[in-house]
């Protein structure tokens, strides 16, 4: 790698720990003036407070707001080189009704203006592509005559592309980028780490950066994403709406570097920012009957799996199509019916907790329970109890079905 | 146009103010790199002639937080048969290099005027091409002609400055001078960045008698935006007089 490249990629991929955090903040190109994207500067501002490595904008924005780039541990600037009508779905003014794409800015322009790298995109999958292929061919040609660092974004797009070979497509996607000169790589995840390995195994050691998408239900959601490219190998993550959207970007970028660049965990994150009392909500509309929640529960209490020892059930429709998940909801109907104060509340968390030397076992709080979440198993009374402020029904539901109030 | 990223780099943001270590010929570089690494990555930048220095001890310059790195432009450029075609091809690998600026030296008063007018013409050649690649163009104001007197002294030096900012420097470079009001009225007829030309320079001809942190001490109040350290560097512990001179510019006493 040329001098220049090294330099400026290691702008955007901190040398002392190979990690990195980028923030994506050229949607406007694309999709017009989305939400978060509507007064940049501000959001800019609130996104650089949290820390970001890089962010990523259209060369338009760049010359406007390079003052937001300047000075020593400021964000490094990515700009966008190309753009397409492709995201334009039926949600936005005036829907892609064929695939379109172009050059809208030089390397060239972007070295002048002071950034650290292009991006690209390059998409397998639709008619077009031969076309788009010679694009980022130019565009890697520039990089090279300029030592500048080309991220190239591969992407399936067109009607060729299935949820079968969707995986297949990224990682061809992302050899193709590799042989085009990719200096980085923007990569959608495969939503498992295991298919998401073999991805990061055919970039051959061109640092993976994994993009962000749509906006995610919780940051919950978007840490625990994060953590799991990172074990899987990546380098760290191009986030945009999910941070630009949000109301405290700066907040969201602080808990991205963290699990990114200082390596906590998402449970570290959780605990410290789910405080008790706690509160399950439910989204009936979510629930896929996966049942993992009740899994989650038994093992985390028993360490046994099985879901008849579960502090939740999972109640099936007639016909078999909805599920809906019933939490203890905090009513306290069992403490009020005990008629030997053998339940209490738990000042500190909200749970009911149980007093095994004055219960005894009639069964009386089961009864009084609306939702019947309450067990009583050979004398030995299940009940709820928060998982001491970070439920593992909540932690474990990937559909985002259970939540905890507050958007955790 | 100059890129405000690149001028950022060179220039705090915070305090618009920076220390840059003239290593150019080479010497300097090495004495405060192999003596102390960790200081090297303070300053705000280093100048040097070409870019073996920068490559060969790269570690110091990976990473947002790096020094920025300058690139010297000497009056020999002028001697090639195309100088205006070479100035344009050096910029472009200084861009590819990822040079934050570009640096010259504009001498006048020299008896042969024709050394006066050359080097205003490499100014001149330099700031076109700067301008239009977007890369910051540092110009030292050095009057050190046969010409130049003591009693000339201040004036030629507020010429010279002057000169620059009228050709294109982003940032200018001065010599100290003894008079402090002296010094104000040539920044005063700049009104751009103003650095100071390190006192012990060989491009300063009126020698001052006090310390360097004592020079910087009275001057920097007057709206001076840095330092270009170089020979002082090469008397006594250098690491000492970085960690002085980074302490009284930036204001940080750590």
């Amino acid at each position: 790698m040329s001098f220049g490249k090294l330099v400026r990629l290691s702008r955007i991929i901190d040398p002392s720990d190979g990690r990195s955090l980028v923030v994506a903040a050229d949607h406007g190109l694309m999709l017009g003036p989305i939400k978060g994207v509507v007064d940049l500067e501000a959001t800019l501002r609130k996104v650089i407070a949290g820390g970001p490595d890089a962010i990523l904008v259209s060369l338009g924005q760049a010359r406007k707001l390079s003052h937001l780039f300047a000075g020593r541990g400021a964000p490094a600037m990515l700009v966008r080189v190309d753009w397409t009508n492709a995201f334009r779905d039926k949600t936005y003014t005036l829907p892609a009704r064929s695939i379109q794409f172009n050059k809208v800015a030089t390397v060239k322009e972007a070295v002048k203006v002071g950034a650290s790298g292009v991006v690209t995109y390059l998409f397998l999958g639709f008619d077009g592509e031969s076309d788009h292929i010679a694009m980022v061919e130019e565009f890697s040609s520039e990089c090279k005559t300029w030592s500048m660092p080309l991220i190239i974004e591969p992407l399936p797009m067109g009607p060729r592309v299935t949820k079968a070979n969707y995986v297949d497509m990224v990682r061809r996607a992302v050899e193709k980028a590799v042989e085009l000169g990719a200096d980085a790589l923007k990569v959608p995840y495969t939503g498992d780490p295991y298919s998401f390995k073999d991805v990061v195994k055919a970039a051959s050691d061109v640092p993976v950066l994994v993009l962000g998408g749509y906006k995610a239900l919780s940051i919950r959601d978007s840490l625990e994403v994060i953590s799991e490219v990172l074990d899987a190998g990546a380098v760290g993550v191009v986030f945009g709406r999910n941070v630009v959207q949000d109301p405290n970007p700066d907040e969201v970028v602080r808990l991205m570097r963290r699990i990114i660049h200082e390596k906590e965990t998402v449970t570290d994150i959780l605990r410290e920012k789910i405080k008790p009392p706690v509160k399950i909500l439910v989204d009936v509309e979510r629930c896929s009957g996966c049942r993992i929640c009740e899994l989650a529960c038994s093992f985390s209490h028993e360490k046994v799996f099985n879901p008849s020892l579960a502090r939740l059930r999972v109640k099936v429709s007639e016909d078999g199509k909805t599920f809906t998940p019933y939490v203890c909801n905090l009513c306290y109907s069992c403490v009020n019916a005990c008629p030997n104060e053998a339940l209490r509340v738990n000042s500190r968390t909200g749970a009911v907790e149980v007093s095994p030397e004055l219960c005894q076992g009639c069964g009386i709080c089961v009864d009084s329970c609306p939702v019947k979440v309450l067990k009583l198993i050979n004398g030995r009374l299940l009940l709820c109890d928060l998982c001491n402020g970070l439920p593992e029904c909540v932690k474990w539901c990937s559909r985002n079905a259970l939540r905890v109030e507050g958007g955790w | 146009m100059t890129s405000t990223i690149r001028v950022g780099r060179i220039l705090n943001p915070t305090d618009l103010r920076c220390v840059l270590v003239d290593c150019s010929d080479g010497s300097v570089f090495q004495k405060i790199i192999t003596t102390d690494t960790n200081i090297v990555k303070r300053l705000d930048g280093l100048i040097v002639a070409d870019v073996k220095s920068i490559i060969k001890n790269k570690h110091v310059f990976l990473g947002r937080r790096s020094p920025s790195y300058i690139l010297r432009v000497g009056f020999e450029i002028l001697q090639s048969s195309n100088p205006k075609a070479n100035i344009e091809e050096l910029v472009v690998e200084a861009l590819r290099m990822d040079f934050s600026a570009v640096i010259s030296t504009l001498t006048i008063g020299h008896e042969d005027e024709r050394i006066d007018s050359d080097s205003m013409k490499l100014i001149a050649m330099l700031s076109d091409v700067c301008y239009d690649y977007e890369l910051p163009f540092i110009v030292e104001a050095a009057p050190f002609g046969e010409r130049v007197s003591s009693e000339n002294y201040s004036e030629s030096v507020g010429l010279a400055a002057r000169m620059a900012v009228e050709v294109g420097a982003s940032i200018v470079a001065i010599p100290p001078l003894k008079k402090v009001e002296d010094l104000k009225n040539v920044m005063e007829s700049v009104k751009t960045y103003t650095l100071l030309i390190d006192p012990s320079s060989k491009l300063v001809i009126e020698k001052m008698q006090q310390s360097l942190p004592d020079i910087l001490l009275s001057i920097l109040g007057i709206g001076l935006n840095g330092i270009v350290l170089s020979s002082s560097l090469n008397i006594g512990n250098p690491v000492d007089l970085l960690t002085d001179v980074l302490s009284i510019v930036h204001g940080r006493f750590d």
